[in-house]
Parts: structure tokens; C-alpha cells; sequence
């Protein structure tokens, strides 16, 4: 269904009948096939009809245009016709072009322009608009003498008519045998309009015939008619929905007049950029006249650089040159660099080896210094110490000397009592002062020894003594209690060593006494003295004799074994054993005033060795 | 032949000791007179009296060492300082408690010190003294 048909209900109707009878007559006819090919055949014929008009008729400058070119006017078929057409044929020994133009304002550069009357335009106003232009108008289904050819539908075939004025006006040449198949006048276009409307009563009757066999069918269409009616009713509600989309229409074309004021607005913005970008021309121009300008710097130093170009290549040469004579050199200064490196790498070394040296001298030097000092120091207690020593010594030899000075007094004046009182006093008073003798000469006796004791190993005068000459001396000397005791002395054969003579002595008698003294009761003493050099242990130069005084005394227990070597020790009472307890103390102080050592190996109840070592 | 010692003089500052000393030597029959100074200084003042004939001039002298004020030494210091008519016929013996062979080496040293004998003195010692410096001359025994 179309659009149109929804206007009025009427027109509808009538319509839709008239194309329903159409179609009823073309089916029962069955003519549609060859009405195409007929269709088809006038189209091609149309086009020969336009080609030979042309080919018919002289341009005033046909000299001017190389090609001939046709237009069309308005959605024509006959575009594709013609344009199918000039393919094959020239005209006027021309190529041919085919243009449509949709208005008659387009029109322009055409020699030739087709119109159908179909498409309803205006041929007064068309030929006003080609007037002078040298264009040729054929038209088709216009009125008689309204155009320039006027080219009518006859039947199957076509005819054609020529305004002869109009053509002379627009300067054309119309050849005659065109003129001569025209219809000429009028009349004989009316001839040609009854001669068809014969044709058409024929059809009429035709028609009357076929009009009964409709009648039958309205009936039918009646039926249809209430559908339709009811998709009237479906339609007029549409109708309002269009209504309403109307109003949105006119609500949106107000909206559209509001932009078209913004268009303005814009319009004028437009405007102020069309000024602003004049004036940027301006700037661009003003840049363009600069870049010529560098332009033409650029070519100055182009110049240049192809000078300096050239220079350059003579220095490469020359670089050229210089690199091998600067490889040569690289050479040598390689060797030279390993050489220097070489000699860097001694001079290191010396350098580390003087460092060292000099740090060891440094810390040789130091060492020496501290050494220095400490010996200056230690030499300063030596002499310190001397002093005390000498002090303590004077001091114990005063205080034994004041002390014994009463004692001898005390010891004289008993003796004295004891003289001349003797038959005064009775047992008691007797034996008192033979005690009191007693005690002071055994306190004599100390001081005596330890007055001794301090001035031993004072004595600087050392000589050659003969041991054998001073130990026969000795035994000459003990020999009252020798002989008492019954001792035996074996003395072998004894070296000359190097000492002080009294203090060897001394040594010697203290330690033969003590052989003879510290025996068992009823054991006969048997003293041996022998003498061996022995090697030091320490310093294979060095060489010592050692003394060995062995006897059968009563020996020494393992733990008096340091104790016996003190001062004023004793191990056993005045009664059993007399004595000060100071004899092995004097015998330690000569021997290391000798600068030898003295020590002993004892079995209690056997005897005691005593080892005495000098320097040889 | 023995002779008798006519004045003995006693020079220590010990009193016990004096006492001693004197009866030792007044139990002994050869000597006769003993005079005690109980300072270096008061002996030196009597012999120099003695020397004017005020007083009995010593044929021998004991000295001993240790005295407070003038010791021994310092006496002998100031006693050979002193006229040889008064010294040359006076035997002057060292009498100490002192065994120390220093002094006895430094009695050596004095001419005029005729002998050194140690306390205590007994009439042994007076024997000896007699026997050594009257009967035998100049016959020095070491102790």
C-alpha cells in the first residue's frame, strides 16, 4: 500500500478499482511480454530518432567544440539509452559525451538536450534559459510548435515535428530530408490524434465486454471494501499518532530556529576569524620574505661548506699520513710504557723495601731506647738497692754490735760472781748463774753469727784457692773432735777454683761439721768429699765443678729440704744437737756469693749429700 | 822479768763496763793504778794534765771504740795530734766488743795503736798484753 492512497477514503477507492481493472485487463490480455520488448525497441528507436536530429542539423560553431556533448533533463531513462548509444556512433564525426542535469538553471556546455514532458518541466522557461547558447532542444510529448523538435509517441512507432523559426532564430541548419518526414502543420497533427482514437474506440468496445466480467468481481471487491474499512479505522488512529508526531515536528523546527540564531552567531565569530586569519597571512608572508632571506645565507654557506668540504679532504690525507706515523710512535711508546712500568714497578719496590727498612730502624731504634731506659733504670735499682743492702748490713752489723756489747759485760760479771762468790751462794743460787752464763753466751753466739751473716759475701778479694789445701786445713783445724767423734774423712782429689779463701773455709768446716755433728748416737761419721766438672746445661761453654759432700748422718727429711738453708733454723733441740741454726744460711750466702748453688739429696736415717757447684 | 804497769788508763763510756774492767784488772797482781775516763774527751783532757805533771801519766790505755760524742777513732784522730813525749811511751790498746775485720784493718792504719783485743777482758788477755808488748818488743799477734 502507498502513502498517498491514505488521504481521502474516496479518492482511494476509485483508485484501487482502477488499478485493480488495469490489472484484470492486462492479465486476461497477456500482453506483457511483448509490451516490454515493444518498450524496449522504443527506447533504442527514441535515441536513433535524437542521434539522427543531430546528425541532421548544422551548429553555427561547430567548429569550436572537439566533442559533442548531449544533456538530459531530469531522471531520465533516455540517459542510459543515449549514453549506451554513443558508445557506437559519432556525430558530426565527433565523440559523443551524455550529461544529465536535475534543473534547468544547471544547463550550460551542451550542444544537444532531451526532455520528456513526462517530468514536467516548463518549455517556455527551458528554451528562455538555452536561448543563444547554439543548444539544440528535442522534446518529447510536447504541445505543437513549443519546442525546437518535438518528438510524439504514435503508437508503436514515433513521429516528429520542426519549428522551423525557432531553429532559424537559434541559427541552426536543418537539412531537408528532416523537414520533409516532419509533420508540417497542425492539421495533420489532428489527423494523427484521430487515427489513434480509432484504434482506441476499438479497444473501448473491448473494454465494455471486459466491463461485465468487472462487474462480477465488484462484488468481491465489496467484501474487500469492509476489510478495508476496518484498516480505515487502524488508519484514522495512526492519524492521530501523526498528529501528535506533527506537534513534535513543529516543536523540533523551533528548536532548529534556535539554531539557526546560533548559526548567526557563529557566522559572526566566523567573520572575526576570517580577520585574524588575514592577519596571520600577513606574519606568514613577513616569514617567507625572512626564509628567502636565509634562503639565501644557506646558499652563502653552502658555498663555504664546499670549501671547507675540500679542505677537509686534504687534511684527512694529511690525517691519513700522520695516523701511520702516529702508529710507529704508538709502537715505540708501547715499549717504552712497558719499560717505564717495569721501572715504576722497581721503584715500588724500593720504595717498600726502604720504607720497611726504615720502619724496622724506627722500631730498632725505639727498642734500643726502651732498652736504654730500662737498663738506665734498672741500673738505678741496682744502685738503690746496693745502698739498702749496704744500709741493712751496716744496720745489722750495728744493731749485733750494740747488742752484744752488754751481753759481753753481762758474761764478764758472772764470771766475776762466780769467781769470787762461789762459797756465799748455795746450789740454787749456783745453778742460776751458770744459766744465766749460759743464755748470754749462746746470745753472744747468735750475734756473733748473724754479725757474721751480714758481712759475709762482702768480701771482693777473691784468689786462687787450693780446695785439698784448705779442706787438710780444715781437718787440722777440727781435729780434737775428729778424733773424739772418730770421724772419717776420705778426701779425693779437689781442683783450684777461683773464691775467697776465709769464706770457703767456712763453707767447707760448716759442712764437715755438720757431717760429724748430725750422726746417730754411737754411729762413727765417714765423710767423703769429691769433686767433678760438669758442662752447663744452658751454655755448653760454660763449665762448673761440683763439690760433693757425702756422709751416714741421720739425713734430712724431703720437706726441711729448703727450710735447713734459712737463718736460725733449727730441726731438732739444743739438747740433742747443739748449734745456732745458722750454718747452712752461712754456707747458701758464700755459695751465691760465689756465684754457684748448693742443694742436696738426703735419706733420712742414711745420710745427705751436699751438692756444691762453682764456676769453673 | 815481768814489770808492773804503774797507771792504767780506762777510756769507756760504759759504766757496767768500767766496773768490769777495773776489777778484772785489779784482781791482776802486775797492774797498779787504774784510772777511768768515761769520755774520749776527759781522757784527752788527763793526759794533757798528766803532761803538766798534775796527774799520773798512763803507761797504757784500753780504748774502746764505740762512745757516744768522740768515739774511738775520733780520739785517735786527736790523740796523734798530741806531743810525742806524752804518747811515745804509752801502749794503747783497742779494746771492743767489735770482731768486724774492718776495724780491726783500720786499727791498722794507726802507729800508734798497739794492739786490738775483743771484750770481754780476762786476766788471760792481761797476760797476754804483758807477755807481747813488755817482755817480747814490737811482736804485733793477730787475733
Amino acid at each position: 500500500m502507498n502513502a498517498i492512497f491514505y488521504r481521502s477514503n474516496q479518492f482511494l477507492k476509485s483508485t484501487i478499482k482502477f488499478i485493480l481493472i488495469v490489472l484484470v485487463l492486462l492479465t486476461s490480455i497477456n500482453t506483457k511480454a511483448q509490451e516490454e520488448n515493444n518498450e524496449q525497441v522504443k527506447r533504442l528507436q527514441r535515441s536513433i530518432f535524437i542521434f539522427t536530429f543531430a546528425q541532421q542539423i548544422q551548429w553555427e560553431n561547430s567548429e569550436s567544440f572537439n566533442t559533442f556533448k548531449i544533456g538530459v533533463l531530469g531522471n531520465d531513462r533516455t540517459y542510459i539509452d543515449l549514453k549506451g548509444l554513443s558508445q557506437k556512433r559519432k556525430i558530426q564525426n565527433k565523440k559523443v559525451s551524455v550529461s544529465r542535469f536535475n534543473a534547468v538553471k544547471d544547463i550550460n556546455d551542451v550542444q544537444l538536450l532531451y526532455v520528456n514532458k513526462q517530468l514536467s518541466f516548463d518549455i517556455d522557461y527551458i528554451l528562455s534559459k538555452i536561448s543563444g547558447k547554439n543548444i539544440l532542444l528535442i522534446s518529447e510529448d510536447y504541445n505543437f510548435n513549443s519546442s525546437m523538435i518535438n518528438i510524439v509517441n504514435v503508437g508503436n512507432s514515433f513521429e516528429y515535428e520542426i519549428n522551423s523559426e525557432l531553429l532559424k532564430q537559434e541559427n541552426f541548419k536543418v537539412a531537408n530530408a528532416l523537414k520533409a518526414s516532419a509533420v508540417s502543420n497542425s492539421q495533420k497533427w489532428k489527423d494523427l490524434y484521430q487515427a489513434t482514437e480509432q484504434s482506441l474506440n476499438e479497444v473501448k468496445k473491448e473494454n465494455e465486454q471486459k466491463e461485465k466480467i468487472i462487474k462480477t468481481k465488484e462484488v468481491l471487491i465489496k467484501t474487500k471494501d469492509e476489510a478495508i474499512n476496518i484498516q480505515q479505522e487502524k488508519i484514522s488512529t495512526q492519524d492521530s499518532k501523526l498528529d501528535t508526531f506533527k506537534l513534535k515536528v513543529s516543536k523540533q523546527n523551533q528548536s532548529i530556529n534556535e539554531l539557526g540564531d546560533l548559526n548567526l552567531l557563529q557566522q559572526k565569530k566566523f567573520e572575526e576569524k576570517l580577520v585574524l586569519e588575514r592577519k596571520l597571512n600577513d606574519t606568514i608572508k613577513a616569514q617567507i620574505k625572512l626564509a628567502n632571506k636565509q634562503k639565501e645565507a644557506i646558499e652563502s654557506s653552502r658555498l663555504k661548506i664546499d670549501e671547507q668540504t675540500k679542505y677537509l679532504k686534504t687534511q684527512s690525507l694529511e690525517i691519513e699520513n700522520n695516523k701511520l706515523i702516529l702508529k710507529s710512535k704508538e709502537e715505540k711508546i708501547k715499549r717504552q710504557q712497558t719499560i717505564n712500568y717495569l721501572l715504576g714497578f722497581l721503584v715500588l719496590l724500593t720504595i717498600i723495601g726502604g720504607f720497611l727498612m726504615y720502619k724496622n730502624y724506627r722500631t730498632e731504634k725505639k727498642l734500643a731506647t726502651a732498652l736504654d731506659e730500662k737498663n738506665k733504670a734498672i741500673e738505678e735499682n741496682s744502685k738503690l738497692i746496693k745502698a739498702k743492702n749496704e744500709e741493712l748490713e751496716q744496720f745489722a752489723y750495728i744493731a749485733s754490735h750494740d747488742l752484744k756489747e752488754p751481753l759481753v759485760t753481762i758474761s764478764g760479771l758472772i764470771t766475776l760472781l762466780q769467781e769470787d762468790y762461789d762459797p756465799l751462794l748455795d746450789e740454787t743460787g749456783k745453778k742460776t748463774l751458770e744459766y744465766i752464763s749460759k743464755s748470754s753466751d749462746r746470745m753472744k753466739d747468735l750475734v756473733d753469727a748473724l754479725l757474721d751473716y751480714s758481712r759475709l759475701g762482702k768480701t771482693k778479694e777473691h784468689t786462687e784457692v787450693n780446695c785439698n789445701e784448705l779442706v787438710n786445713t780444715i781437718k787440722s783445724d777440727l781435729a780434737n773432735i775428729i778424733e773424739r767423734t772418730q770421724s772419717t774423712l776420705n778426701i779425693n782429689k779437689l781442683p783450684i777454683v777461683e773464691g775467697s779463701q776465709v769464706e770457703l773455709r767456712l763453707l767447707f768446716q760448716n759442712l764437715i761439721s755438720n757431717g760429724i755433728k748430725f750422726v746417730k748416737p754411737g754411729v762413727k761419721p765417714i765423710i767423703e768429699i769429691n769433686c767433678v766438672k760438669k758442662n752447663d746445661d744452658n751454655d755448653k761453654s760454660k763449665s762448673f765443678w761440683e763439690f760433693s759432700i757425702k756422709d751416714n748422718g741421720i739425713g734430712i727429711a724431703e720437706k726441711h729440704k729448703e727450710k735447713i738453708f734459712s737463718i736460725f733454723q733449727r730441726l731438732h733441740s739444743r739438747e740433742e744437737y747443739e748449734g745456732t741454726g745458722i750454718g747452712l744460711a752461712h754456707c747458701k750466702r758464700i755459695i751465691e756469693a760465689h756465684n754457684g748453688r748448693i742443694r742436696l739429696e738426703s735419706e733420712v736415717g742414711i745420710g745427705t749429700t751436699f751438692y756444691i757447684s762453682i764456676p769453673a | 822479768m815481768t814489770k808492773t804497769i804503774e797507771c792504767v788508763l780506762l777510756i769507756d763510756d760504759d759504766v757496767a763496763t768500767n766496773f768490769y774492767n777495773k776489777r778484772v784488772i785489779d784482781k791482776h797482781e802486775k797492774f797498779k793504778e787504774i784510772v777511768i775516763a768515761n769520755s774520749a774527751r776527759k781522757a784527752l783532757f788527763y793526759l794533757l794534765e798528766s803532761s803538766l805533771g798534775k796527774c799520773k801519766k798512763p803507761s797504757i790505755i784500753f780504748l774502746d771504740i764505740n762512745m757516744p760524742g768522740m768515739n774511738g777513732w775520733e780520739f785517735l784522730q786527736e790523740y796523734k795530734e798530741l806531743d810525742e813525749t806524752i804518747t811515745h811511751d804509752i801502749k794503747l790498746i783497742m779494746l771492743t766488743t767489735s770482731n768486724s775485720i774492718d776495724d780491726y784493718n783500720k786499727s791498722l792504719t794507726y802507729d800508734l795503736v798497739n794492739d786490738f783485743i775483743n771484750k770481754p777482758l780476762s786476766g788471760d788477755l792481761l797476760d797476754n798484753l804483758i807477755e807481747t808488748h813488755y817482755n817480747v818488743i814490737n811482736n804485733r799477734k793477730i787475733i
